[in-house]
């Protein structure tokens, strides 16, 4: 055991001292490198006890935050460095796992399953409730179709694409709880885990180097910082996403033997197009690119394929049944490996956007009479879209403003790393076309909507998985060329490149492997103020929640409930039986100028049986980080209260509760 | 019997625990709905055996794919299932399930005389070859 060995170069193989030949790949042993086999041996026992360690540690520093001292940074304000050591170890501890001479998939497994548990599980384990505000509003749609067994679509939009509801208040009954409440805060934990399966396979049809598979696993989860893993049918929508994406880069990449313009007649248009714009030299070499087939095929029989696809199908009518945005990002992604003959059959996204247009025709009519302009109004707005998604969010408090502007740059930052490692894998001889064709394809949907100002984001999400692989790969990529990369893109052409050859294929230099070390710090450290930066105004307390389901037993159905500000866990029962405001979002002058008039003349116009207004905690927290003055809400409060129109009828330490006492309180619900 | 021992164990462990948590799911909703298990007995065989149940029959070869699909097709088949009840008037949970419920025991069954008809037919095939060669050594 304590006997120096050879480490061949080629396919990293430890091998007796005295050979001449890799037993492995057949590689000449005159470069090799010797090892000590007890170096291999020790680190193979760190990285299963590093891991361990730093789970044992994190469980442990959690009762050390004190999630009530948290300032406008968000959750990294109030985390004790116990927390954050624990995260390094396991990074540390990856890192050696990855970069060990024969790194095991079991291994690295177990590291990003911890990863996944200590990233997306904390909050569940430090806040009192369900966190977020908007989960709060999703148990008020499962809650209605609990209750009636039906779904009303001129209620709420997301009544219009009802399958996530449907199918939570289903589970939700079934599983004996009264509201999705007592589940939806491990939903993060949940759909993270379930995202690893396709983000996989997703992966390995790029590759067959492990490193590049497991480094763009762990750069995906500490850069998918955007929220959208909640309890929601976005989260969902998104594993969908991805699994059609890995079924169809899996088993319906188009072979070597099969030339892009097989179906010549069926295509003839499209191929003349594109005949026609190939004539310029440097789109004609950017089109054979484009269209050169993927090398790494997975056999299939043509049952397989069949049945394998009708799977496409019907998880694609799931999300055409579940959420307005994803089946768009679907069909952007599909059509353009389609229209590049990347993946057959070509009309797979001309179904798709056939039955995404009768779903919204026949089933999401009530939507889009009432919304059409909102449907069609930001198309061509760009400088609309840009101002939604990333200039209007840079205000608020100081704090605020820097994790806003942290999430900006830590988006570029990642996008240029994949766009360095997408082009010296190029520089390298590899055809990522399929990769590069779906980190670009979901980019022209912000020119059509802005999506409420969130579009940046979801792109963000989508197009996250190529391009944290391109981000991997920068570090992991072997030589692949021999000739020009340009010489080699015709179809037809295979090749196999090093690292295809080889599980783990060679290390990089010693300058690489710091470049990796120094990235995962940055990517973890700055994953913990861009995801939970938030947070103050996101963790909902139970006092909070007690204000909220008190007035509910107070209010009569049909009055009028207000909040001053967003941020209020608020909808989640009884969601038709009463009229919802948000101050801030109707008359925010007022809110601002602390005008009690205009505040009732508000609520003079609404015909409600009783009107409340309730200011919690998260509320207040949410209006100082978008830059309302400090103490605003409760100068409000006091001036409503001096007004004499209004009677405090429930207090607690988040939760104030105001009844409406001074104008006409009329009409029937 | 012969039969039965040439299949592999592993040929019956998806339809064994896919029956158990049907069987398991049942119990717990429909005789001790107050049991604290009752969410997990319920959540595993909504998130996996709608899905595992299909995918079998797909002859996958990796465990992760089998997963993966298994995983996206319940959340499917539940939401249809569900979906389809509500838009045509007769929402219940209850029933719901026990359709799931129906759905996974069909599946299983008629996995079970899949298995056991291709151990039969390669039993049949592997005696065939073994007659054939007796007959030529015989000649």
């Amino acid at each position: 055991m304590l006997v120096k060995g050879l480490r061949c170069l080629q396919c990293n193989a430890i091998l007796p001292a005295s050979t001449k030949f890799c037993g492995i790949c057949g590689e000449k042993l005159d470069k090799s490198v010797k090892v000590w086999p007890i170096v291999s041996l020790l680190s193979d026992v760190a990285v299963v006890l590093l891991p361990l360690f730093a789970i044992a540690l994190w469980s442990f520093s959690l009762s050390s935050i004190h999630i009530r001292n948290m300032t406008d940074l968000g959750l990294v304000s109030v985390l004790p460095a116990t927390t954050i050591i624990a995260l390094l170890i396991l990074m540390i501890s990856f890192y050696i796992a990855l970069n060990q001479q024969k790194p095991r998939a079991l291994v690295l497994l177990l590291h990003v399953l911890l990863l996944i548990f200590m990233l997306y599980s904390i909050t569940t384990f430090v806040e009192e409730a369900p966190r977020f505000a908007i989960v709060y509003r999703h148990a008020g749609y499962a809650d209605f179709i609990m209750r009636t067994g039906a779904v009303d679509p001129s209620l709420d939009a997301y009544f219009s694409w009802p399958g996530f509801f449907i199918f939570s208040a289903f589970l939700t009954r079934v599983a004996g709880y009264n509201s999705i409440l007592s589940y939806a805060d491990w939903a993060p934990l949940y759909l993270n885990l379930i995202y690893l399966g396709p983000l996989y396979v997703i992966f390995c049809t790029a590759t067959a180097n492990k490193r590049i598979v497991w480094l763009g696993i762990f750069f995906f989860y500490v850069t998918d910082w955007i929220w959208q893993d909640y309890f929601s049918p976005q989260g969902l929508d998104f594993f969908m996403y991805l699994v059609i994406i890995a079924i169809l880069l899996k088993w319906f990449k188009r072979s070597a033997s099969t030339p892009p313009h097989s179906h010549a007649r069926r295509w003839h248009g499209l191929d003349r197009l594109f005949s026609l714009i190939t004539r310029l030299p440097l789109v004609s070499r950017l089109y054979e690119w484009l269209i050169a087939p993927d090398t790494r095929l997975a056999p299939v029989h043509p049952r397989q394929r069949a049945i394998l696809f009708a799977c496409v199908v019907v998880i694609f009518a799931f999300m055409v049944f579940s959420h307005p945005l994803t089946p768009f990002m679907a069909i952007a992604s599909v059509a353009a490996l389609a229209i590049f003959g990347r993946i057959t059959p070509r009309w797979l996204p001309i179904l798709m956007s056939v039955m995404t247009a009768a779903w919204i025709i026949f089933m999401a009519q009530a939507y889009l009479v009432g919304h059409i302009a909102n449907v069609l109004g930001g198309v061509g707005q760009f400088n609309s879209a840009i101002s939604d998604n990333v200039t209007s969010r840079l205000q608020g408090s100081p704090e605020h403003t820097f994790i806003t502007r942290l999430r900006l740059f830590m988006t570029l930052f990642v996008w240029g790393l994949a766009f360095v490692g997408g082009f010296r894998r190029l520089r390298r001889g590899y055809r990522d076309a399929t990769f590069v064709l779906l980190a670009v394809a979901p980019f022209p949907i912000l020119l059509v909507q802005s999506y409420g100002g969130e579009m940046l984001m979801r792109i963000y999400l989508f197009t996250l998985p190529p391009m944290v692989f391109f981000a991997a790969a920068l570090f992991y990529s072997t030589s692949a060329r021999s000739t020009s990369v340009w010489k080699r893109a015709g179809y037809g052409l295979s090749f196999l490149a090093q690292e295809e050859r080889s599980a783990f294929a060679r290390s990089p230099s010693k300058w690489m492997k710091v470049a990796v070390g120094v990235i995962c710090i940055v990517l973890l450290g700055s994953f913990l103020f861009t995801r939970y930066g938030n947070e103050r105004d996101d963790y909902i307390t139970n006092a909070e929640l007690a204000g909220v389901r008190h007035l509910y037993s107070i209010a009569p159905p049909g009055s009028l409930l207000m909040t001053a500000w967003d941020g209020t866990p608020w909808e989640f029962q009884n969601y038709e039986k009463y009229f919802h405001e948000v101050l801030g979002d109707d008359v925010p002058d007022a809110i601002v100028n602390k005008d009690v008039g205009a505040i009732v003349r508000f609520i003079e116009n609404v015909t409600a049986t009783k009107a409340y207004l309730i200011l919690t905690r998260s509320q207040k927290a949410t209006a100082e980080a978008s830059g309302l003055p400090p103490d605003i809400l409760n100068q409000l409060e006091h001036a409503l209260l001096r007004s004499g129109k209004f009677v405090p009828v429930y207090s607690n330490s988040d939760a104030q509760i105001l009844l409406y006492t001074g104008g006409t309180v009329r009409g029937s619900p | 019997m012969q039969t039965m021992k040439r299949v592999s164990w592993l040929m019956w462990l998806w339809p064994m625990i896919i029956m158990l948590s049907a069987s398991a799911a049942g119990l717990v909703t429909f005789v001790f709905p107050g049991l604290v298990v009752r969410p997990a007995v319920v959540m595993w065989f909504l998130f996996v055996c709608p899905g595992m149940t299909v995918v079998r029959f797909f002859g996958l070869a990796e465990n992760i794919i089998e997963w993966m699909l298994a995983l996206a097709l319940s959340f499917v088949i539940d939401a249809f299932i569900a979906g389809i009840l509500l838009y045509a008037g007769w929402w219940s949970p209850i029933r719901i399930l026990s359709i799931l419920i129906g759905f996974c025991l069909i599946g299983t069954i008629i996995q079970l005389v899949v298995v056991y008809s291709n151990a039969a037919r390669l039993e049949l095939k592997q005696m065939h070859v073994k007659h054939s060669k007796n007959a030529q050594n015989d000649s």
